[in-house]
């Protein structure tokens, strides 16, 4: 019973030490969009703002798949809910890819 | 066993226990919830993301009388708070209700820092005399934060709800427990939604 008890422990000290792990990139990932978004807002609109804005988003989405499989614990979740997951991430930054160069 | 299951394909005459068990967290229905607000707001995304398209010039201009500063922020304290909420959770299924308090507070906290911080920006927006007839950008500027900002206010009230279950009871019951990590997944939604609404409205150019 007690080692049930430590593995569960052990786990869920594991989740934790990820999610600080995980945030610390997804502050660091929000940054550098923050840093890319200023300077492209600033400069307004250059040649290349397209490549700049389509980066920023394909930087969201994996911060996007970031919280759902850490913070929400989708990547213990059985295959179907990590499937339709991923094919939400994909499916929705395809669109707002499509749509952002339309 | 709590919430943790076997793995099926691990099951018969040669039955092991899975190296990784699979659980699907929370309550099934709250992914259905989850799901269904995802759908809506990405099809509101893809909305704004097409009327910019047909105006660029327009948005642009618009989308430069935005401090990044308050959406920055308030990226920060989403974050921090999910990440305090993910402590909260794991505390929670370690049988320590009191160690679930502290982050909670935390968490609290950064929710209503969010709240504070959009409030004084639609202040200083109404004192410029912008307001959603401004234009189309500003439209879609205070609907779609408004309509996240309630979403905020749903999960400040699942969280405080949270932090009572957490003073009051000693233990949970496994649905009690589940209902609890729902809630948590809640936030990190709202968390998950600011994400996307922060580069969108304030840094894609």
């Amino acid at each position: 019973m007690t080692k049930m008890h430590d593995a569960k422990s052990s786990s869920y000290g594991r989740n934790v030490k990820s999610a600080v792990i995980i945030w610390v990139v997804m502050v660091s990932a929000t940054a550098l969009s923050w840093a890319i978004g200023s300077r492209e807002i600033v400069g307004n609109v250059t040649n290349d703002h397209e490549v700049a804005g389509l980066f920023i988003l394909l930087v969201t989405f994996i911060k996007v798949a970031l919280i759902g499989l850490y913070f929400m614990d989708i990547r213990s979740a059985g295959r179907g809910l990590r499937a339709l997951f991923g094919v939400y991430c994909s499916g929705a930054v395809i669109l707002l890819m499509v749509f952002y160069v339309m | 066993m709590n919430t943790q299951q076997l793995n099926p394909r691990h099951t018969g005459s040669k039955a092991q226990v899975s190296p990784r068990p699979h659980r699907t967290p929370g309550d099934e229905g709250i992914w259905v919830l989850i799901f269904g607000d995802l759908l809506l707001f990405t099809v509101c995304f893809a909305v704004y993301l097409y009327y910019r398209s047909r105006d660029t010039v327009q948005f642009a201009v618009s989308q430069q009388g935005l401090d990044l500063s308050y959406g920055g922020v308030n990226t920060f304290l989403l974050l921090t708070s999910s990440v305090l909420v993910v402590v909260a959770v794991s505390e929670v299924h370690r049988g320590s209700l009191r160690a679930a308090r502290i982050p909670l507070v935390g968490a609290i906290f950064c929710g209503l820092g969010f709240i504070v911080i959009k409030s004084i920006e639609y202040g200083h927006k109404v004192a410029q005399g912008i307001t959603p007839k401004t234009d189309s950008f500003y439209m879609y500027y205070f609907v779609l934060t408004g309509i996240h900002l309630f979403h905020v206010i749903i999960g400040l009230s699942l969280l405080t709800g949270m932090l009572i279950s957490a003073h009051r009871k000693r233990s949970l019951t496994t649905r009690q427990e589940r209902s609890f990590e729902s809630a948590g997944i809640f936030w990190h939604m709202v968390d998950l939604l600011w994400i996307i609404l922060f580069p969108l409205l304030y840094l894609i150019g």
